[in-house]
């Protein structure tokens, strides 16, 4: 194995590499480059309100949405990470509207919304933040998710 | 060409860390949807074989309903029938709802409505399975819908 690897000295320096030692670290590198180029964002990277928050899993592979970011953690509902309301409170509630987050959705008069939900957060509460959202005027709704194509 | 090598292999080296240091793993993805306020301002549909498109979870399992216009000739817009299919796993869903694409191919819309209890990862997963499969694209416009005292 040294042998082929490596020139003897009568051709060429001695110890030298051989150029077929070199391509296959060239095709590992090429792979790596692939597999970050496919995972390329330049997006800024993801930040959470709370630590235990993990977005839910999608195949999906377009882009990130931009808007007003609404995030539904375990223990607080955050508008653009200002905590607005508490999680738990809202989602043993009867009503469907958060007042609250409603207020704050107003004041900010926007057009679009893009809801960030811990992946434990149930249906009963995620639909009552987006209600709220389409009560507020957002009439531009989307659901973030980690994409497959991440690393 | 050894020359050769050498250089491609310091530009890629070079160029790796860069990207990895510029660029974050997690890649986001939006998963847009309509509530049902929201859908009735949407265009009306292109007149179909199928005129209305619900899944419903049910327990484990899901129910599709569909209203597929009726066969007989003199039958218009409105006059259908429901039809009712039972499928007890996503890739059951897909299937049947391959199955309903194949009759009415422009439609492109369909209703969910998520179990109160259901998680924000089953509910990503559950739109992930009605806009396509490997076969191909299903209903890429959805409609969340809840079927409570929630909206």
């Amino acid at each position: 194995m040294r042998r082929r690897l490596f020139r003897g000295a009568g051709s060429g320096g001695a110890g030298e590499l051989h150029s077929a030692a070199l391509a296959p670290m060239v095709d590992m590198i090429t792979l790596v480059f692939v597999a970050v180029l496919r995972t390329w964002s330049a997006d800024p990277p993801v930040r959470v309100p709370e630590d235990d928050f993990t977005l839910p899993r999608s195949v999906g592979e377009t882009g990130a949405p931009l808007g007003l970011t609404l995030d539904i953690g375990k223990s607080g509902l955050y508008v653009d990470g200002y905590r607005v309301g508490s999680t738990e409170y809202w989602a043993a509630s009867e009503h469907a509207l958060i007042t609250d987050l409603l207020e704050v959705l107003q004041a900010r008069q926007g057009d679009k919304v893009v809801v960030r939900a811990d992946q434990d957060t149930p249906w009963s509460m995620l639909s009552k933040v987006m209600y709220t959202a389409q009560q507020a005027g957002y009439a531009d709704i989307e659901l973030v998710a980690i994409s497959r194509a991440s690393l | 060409m050894r020359a050769g090598m050498m250089a491609v292999i310091s530009l890629m080296l070079l160029l790796l860390p860069w990207l990895i240091q510029a660029t974050s793993g997690g890649k986001l993805t939006g998963l847009p949807l309509s509530l049902p306020g929201a859908s009735e301002e949407l265009p009306p549909e292109s007149p179909g074989a199928v005129e209305g498109l619900t899944v419903t979870q049910v327990g484990a399992g899901f129910e599709v309903r569909a209203a597929v216009r009726n066969t007989d000739v003199m039958a218009g817009a409105g006059d259908t029938e429901e039809r009712v299919w039972q499928a007890d796993s996503i890739a059951s869903l897909q299937e049947v709802l391959g199955t309903i694409k194949a009759l009415d191919p422009k439609r492109d819309r369909i209703t969910l409505v998520p179990d109160a209890g259901a998680s924000a990862q089953a509910v990503v997963t559950w739109m992930d399975a009605v806009r396509g499969s490997t076969q191909g694209v299903l209903f890429p416009k959805v409609i969340l819908q809840t079927d409570g005292e929630a909206p």
